[in-house]
């Protein structure tokens, strides 16, 4: 994967056809889990973080509705062109925040799934047919994660 | 790390080497206070964080 173009647009990356075809696929895995609302405070019980909570829930189940619809988008295949055997992907700076919210969240929903190990400690070969699944998608968004924004960093 | 790194940087607009302070602090320390705001806008950033899977509280001061 290689970062070819950078404008104040947006992006263009050229990869080799495993990895479009694993993004494609990874992509389209999105969303591993149904919402789960979260904990907007640790502390603050009041009638006020009550309401808050429900707000900043609402809103994140909506924000991750969103994210759905546009994980389909980000994959049509017009966004992919092939040239000389090469596949270039394109990203808008705003879908590039997009992916990585997507990504982000593939790879912390299979860590939760595989019981939120440290990493070190995933013995792979102890591992389910189903929780390698999920540990793959975790390395899988990880390894994407980091180079959506390594690459841009590398190129300064 | 580079992640957690990027969204504070987009979220808050801060400069890299601020951004890489905090994300230093939740890798060593579990957590760092990132801003004191007033309710309003705290529930914003918290939803805003939330929205990348990075997980964000709000406390009331102390």
């Amino acid at each position: 994967m290689k970062l070819v173009k950078q404008t104040q647009k947006g992006f263009q990356y050229e990869l080799d056809r495993e990895d479009a075809d694993s993004l494609r696929f990874l992509v389209k895995q999105f969303p591993l889990t149904a919402f789960s609302p979260v904990d907007v405070s640790k502390t603050d019980c009041g009638a006020n973080a009550v309401e808050r909570e429900k707000l900043v829930n609402e809103s994140l189940r909506a924000h991750r509705k969103e994210l759905k619809r546009k994980a389909r988008s980000l994959m049509l295949p017009e966004k992919f062109r092939t040239l000389d055997g090469k596949q270039f992907f394109r990203l808008s700076l705003g879908a590039r925040e997009t992916m990585l919210q997507i990504l982000n969240d593939i790879r912390v929903e299979s860590w939760r799934i595989l019981g939120e190990p440290e990493e070190p400690d995933v013995n792979i070969f102890g591992l389910s047919k189903e929780k390698f699944k999920y540990y793959h998608f975790m390395r899988l968004a990880g390894y994407f994660e980091y180079h959506f924004l390594n690459l841009e960093e590398e190129r300064g | 790390m580079v992640y957690v790194t990027h969204v504070f940087m987009k979220i808050f607009g801060w400069e890299r080497q601020k951004a890489e302070k905090h994300m230093m602090e939740v890798h060593e320390k579990g957590k760092s206070v990132l801003v004191r705001e007033g309710a309003e806008k705290a529930e914003f950033y918290v939803q805003q964080l939330q929205s990348y899977k990075l997980q964000a509280t709000m406390e009331p001061a102390e």
